[in-house]
């Protein structure tokens, strides 16, 4: 069986002269969320973009079960949902507007387009910004908004970015449960993070990338084995792990 | 030491840079073409709208409510930004040359649009009232003294903090404007008897309060900044707005509006994947404030004008330019810069995009041409 999302040997960055990530491999399988840790510069959000399909790897390939983004680009966009670290909305589009529009052309039909839209509402207590336009929205009210549209659209990988900065606590939660809910479904999540308490305890799997290059990947079982750190925290073995240069 | 004369020169440098890269795309845009072919229409036109004013109508003082408007109607740029808060307020007190100075560059640029809205109306003062003599010196100099008066005063009131009594002041200076405009322009006969001009007293009295509480605003208050800087940034926005017709202007905030009562239209197309893009598009129009207002400006301006004009080939070529000025508008639709960074946001690829637009487009050029043809039946002489 093909993996959710496999990334094999992949270099890359912005400009072909100077690669950012080196030579990355991981996989996602179902149901599991999988941590992608490292200091600012590590090369997270480069990753992220290469697996969206909004850079082209110089070396190394990336399928979404099974498919490249050159095989069929359409489809490969459709099979995942991404939460950026920073809000992108459209300024003349309400809230629900944008959920509409994310049904729409996510192909959801109207009936599952409300049956989805009102619970996240009310989970995430927008419903008195329904019909209200983001630019008045603030930090964390964006961010409500782009989980609330990846939500929706239940894909089979979720590709999420810094989630909890900017979020408030009951927000956090909320978010943190509803991903748990996903997996328990099916689905596999990448989550890009600063955050290793909440990691340590929400996610399966680390990847820590490090200077564009993975430094080590595994359970945190497999992690404090492969240190030698047993019994230690997440907080620890990465510490631990990055200070050795 | 800081060289407020310098500081000065270097903001019109960069203020005049931008006008005259914008200005070229303005001038090759079509533009000008239209301006020139709308100022033949109308002076073809104008003589016999001229004659058709009935004679109970006061153009004198029409005239001179108008004129006063455009008098009063003074805006300050200042050419601030934002860092200056930081940086100029500590200066504060030598900032009174360099505000000089741009209240000499506001009157300039202001007395432009009054000289030309004093040229409009001209034929029409001309034909109902009549200009002689020394007339026609005051028919010039009249307005434009009493701008600069009106430049001096409405920066001086702007020091207030409170904007209710700057309205009440504002509403002062419109009525002195009004009563010396209308008393020119009736050659003397507004609020006379015998050719005594008794309104002049009350006139006397309330300018001699306003000056006076001018006065008193000099010496207790200081330089509003914040409202300075809020109305500087809203004149360059709407600079920019109207450079953006043109090009797009990258550093355009973009400034959105709900417009509930035009949402119907979204909704009429069925919801559905195949239409998400459409969808997308049409409301993405439906909010813009500078597309759709210029739009609904050009439609409205385009029936007005079918139904003055008499005779059928006035009517056809307004459709046609006002039809080829709307497409000229609605081409930049999609394209902009700012929606560049939002095409992964939702997973509508390149192809349906440009397809959505072409068709929010043809649908927009089909409404306008039907009203059009509908206004221009409905006044038809069957």
């Amino acid at each position: 069986m093909s993996a959710l999302l496999e990334v094999k040997g992949v270099t890359g960055g912005y400009s072909a002269s100077h690669a950012v990530i080196e030579d990355v491999s991981f996989r996602i399988q179902k149901n599991e969320i999988v941590a992608l840790i490292g200091l600012n510069g590590a090369g997270k959000s480069t990753t992220i973009k290469h697996i969206l399909g909004l850079l082209e790897p110089q070396k190394g390939e990336i399928s979404i079960a099974g498919r490249t983004f050159f095989d069929d680009p359409d489809s490969y966009r459709h099979a995942y949902a991404y939460i950026p670290e920073s809000p992108i909305y459209y300024e003349e589009l309400t809230l629900w507007e944008h959920l509409e529009l994310a049904a729409m052309s996510h192909g959801l039909s109207k009936e599952e387009w409300e049956e989805r839209s009102l619970p996240l509402l009310k989970e995430f207590r927008m419903e008195a910004a329904k019909d209200r336009f983001p630019q008045q929205f603030s930090k964390g009210m964006r961010q409500k908004l782009m989980i609330m549209m990846a939500l929706m659209v239940q894909p089979s990988l979720y590709i999420v970015d810094e989630p909890i900065l900017g979020l408030d606590p009951l927000g956090i939660r909320t978010l943190l449960t509803w991903l748990a809910r996903c997996k328990e479904q099916g689905a596999g999540i990448l989550m890009s993070t600063h955050i290793l308490a909440t990691a340590e305890k929400y996610c399966d799997r680390f990847i820590i990338l490090h200077k564009g290059r993975i430094k080590a990947q595994g359970t945190l079982d497999e992690l404090r084995q492969s240190t030698g750190m047993t019994g230690h925290s997440l907080d620890d073995i990465y510490l631990h792990l990055v200070e050795e240069e | 030491m800081m060289d407020v004369d310098a500081l000065f020169r270097e903001r019109m440098q960069r203020f005049s840079a931008e006008l005259i890269r914008y200005g070229q795309y303005m001038a090759n845009g079509g533009v000008l073409m239209v301006a020139v072919f709308l100022c033949g229409l109308l002076a073809y036109y104008y003589p016999s709208l001229v004659q058709a004013i009935p004679s109970w109508v006061p153009v004198p003082y029409l005239l001179a409510l108008v004129y006063a408007f455009f008098v009063t109607k003074t805006l300050h740029r200042t050419f601030l930004l934002e860092a200056d808060l930081i940086f100029l307020t500590p200066a504060e007190t030598k900032m009174d040359r360099y505000f000089q100075k741009t209240q000499v560059y506001n009157f300039v640029v202001q007395s432009i649009g009054l000289f030309l809205i004093l040229l409009l109306f001209l034929p029409v003062y001309q034909g109902k009232v009549g200009m002689t003599g020394a007339q026609g010196w005051l028919y010039w100099g009249v307005p434009l003294i009493l701008k600069g008066w009106n430049v001096y005063s409405s920066w001086i009131i702007l020091r207030l903090p409170d904007k209710k009594r700057q309205t009440r002041y504002t509403l002062a200076r419109f009525i002195l404007t009004y009563y010396v405009l209308a008393w020119m322009l009736s050659q003397g006969s507004f609020l006379a008897y015998q050719h005594v001009p008794y309104g002049a007293v009350v006139w006397m009295v309330l300018l001699v309060w306003l000056m006076i509480r001018i006065q008193s605003i000099v010496k207790r208050h200081r330089y509003q900044w914040y409202s300075l800087l809020e109305m500087e940034n809203r004149l360059r926005l709407r600079f920019y707005q109207i450079a953006n017709q043109f090009r797009d202007v990258p550093s355009l905030q973009l400034r959105v509006k709900p417009r509930r009562w035009l949402l119907w239209t979204a909704q009429l197309i069925p919801y559905g994947k195949a239409n998400a893009a459409r969808t997308l598009y049409l409301k993405l129009f439906l909010r813009s404030d500078d597309l759709a207002g210029i739009y609904l400006r050009l439609v409205v301006i385009s029936s007005l004008l079918i139904l003055i004009l008499p005779g059928a080939l006035g009517k056809l070529a307004v459709i046609a330019v006002f039809l080829l000025m709307s497409a000229s508008q609605l081409k930049g639709m999609g394209g902009q810069a700012r929606h560049r960074s939002q095409t992964f946001l939702l997973p509508i690829n390149e192809e349906q995009r440009k397809a959505a637009a072409v068709w929010v487009r043809r649908v927009l050029l089909l409404v306008q041409g039907a009203v059009n043809l509908l206004i221009g039946l409905a006044v038809w002489k069957w």
